[in-house]
């Protein structure tokens, strides 16, 4: 899957294997945003990092809520029908 | 004794069908090494219209890619007479017959004049789109449709043209056996012009300037014309999964972590994966993915096959 920060699209399955410092390292070294100065591209690429863990992570399952159960008191219950 | 009985076998019944339809002028010419659509492939038109568009978006290898050439203005039927024989008594017969030859014209542009030219001395098949939209073939045997049998083929390369006439292509287009006009002829109208289902022109991939550790500046140019592709598949291309990439030591793919547009390059920024390691002087193949690849892309990329730039690993 694709993630796309700042002009950059990343390949997210690969790139969320990496380490953020592996991945900021390879960045610096393959000129990733080489037109920002080194304290700019670090930071664009901290952040596409971030993006990419968020992109890959799976959503965490939101356990149901639990299911109200009905009270057996009186005067509560459903009508009786009348007899005739 | 009784001798063998030819007349079980010869002739038959020669009235008109229900469904009869006539042969007319040949309009476009699909040419495929051994694309044979089966019988669910053409159980509709809609269906049909697919297979047909899929099979012209494999890559250029595929046996069963699908090449259609451009309009057929002109045809002219150069099929000779069969030789006959006549004896003094004026008995004469039929000795041999002649195979189809056709010779077409078309008024492609020079790139596509040498395109066309790419496939002189192909032998493999053809199918026939005439002009009243009748997609020919020969059945397979198994309810579905392969090409015709090319004996020659060829195409003129592009020339100067004269004050009297205008300047055509010519393509003369020799079948490779008569036998598959005598039965089993598949007919199919179609409602749609196949040389507008797709499109493809050939791109060569090249290194616009060096590399960078994993990364490289990938250009696009138009086989024939030359023209950059880069601003309109700009952002197209960005997509990773355009991209592929192998070592050619090894064989082995290499993931291609990034891509991106450089508008200063008027390239692709191809960024490959660093793990494992790929040592330095390594020569690595950088291709886009097959036409079919790439139209099924997030973002669908069309038009276009890549012929792939070798790159050495800095």
């Amino acid at each position: 899957m694709d993630l796309k920060h700042e002009g950059v699209t990343f390949n997210a399955t690969y790139n969320a294997t990496l380490t953020e410092d592996d991945f900021v390292a390879n960045g610096l070294r393959d000129g990733l945003y080489s037109n920002f100065d080194e304290a700019a591209r670090i930071k664009l690429l901290k952040d596409a990092y971030k993006n990419i863990k968020e992109a890959v992570t799976p959503a965490v399952a939101v356990p149901p809520a639990e299911a109200e159960t009905n009270t057996a008191t009186s005067g509560k219950g459903s009508k009786k029908s009348d007899k005739e | 004794m009784s001798g063998i009985n030819v007349c079980a076998n010869l002739g038959g019944n020669a009235g008109q069908g229900s469904c009869e339809v006539r042969m007319s002028q040949p309009k476009y010419l699909p040419f495929t090494r051994g694309k044979v659509f089966s019988a669910a492939d053409i159980a509709d038109a809609a269906t049909f219209k697919a297979a047909l568009l899929a099979a012209m978006l494999l890559a250029r290898t595929d046996s069963n890619k699908v090449f259609v050439f451009p309009l057929m203005r002109v045809v002219d039927d150069n099929t000779a007479d069969p030789k006959e024989e006549t004896l003094a008594d004026g008995y004469s017969e039929v000795l041999n017959e002649s195979l189809p030859t056709y010779t077409l014209q078309s008024t492609a542009g020079v790139c596509q004049n040498q395109a066309m030219v790419g496939f002189n001395g192909w032998n493999d098949k053809v199918f026939i789109v005439d002009k009243n939209n009748i997609f020919w073939g020969v059945s397979d045997g198994n309810g579905g449709v392969q090409g015709f049998s090319v004996g020659s083929l060829y195409t003129n390369p592009p020339r100067f043209g004269n004050s009297s006439n205008i300047v055509t292509s010519k393509t003369k287009l020799v079948f490779g056996t008569l036998e598959e006009f005598k039965s089993g002829l598949v007919a199919i109208k179609i409602d749609f012009d196949p040389t507008k289902l797709a499109n493809t022109v050939d791109v060569v991939l090249s290194e616009a300037i060096a590399a960078t550790g994993y990364a490289f500046k990938i250009a696009g140019n138009q086989k024939c014309a030359g023209t950059s592709i880069y601003t309109a598949f700009r952002t197209l291309l960005d997509q990773t999964g355009a991209w592929k990439a192998t070592r050619l030591d090894t064989n082995a793919a290499v993931t291609v972590s990034s891509a991106a547009h450089d508008d200063t390059n008027s390239a692709w920024t191809v960024t490959l994966a660093s793990s494992p390691t790929i040592a330095a002087t390594t020569k690595i193949k950088i291709e886009l993915v097959d036409p079919t690849a790439l139209a099924a892309l997030t973002t669908p990329v069309k038009g276009i096959e890549g012929i792939e730039v070798i790159v050495v690993k800095p």
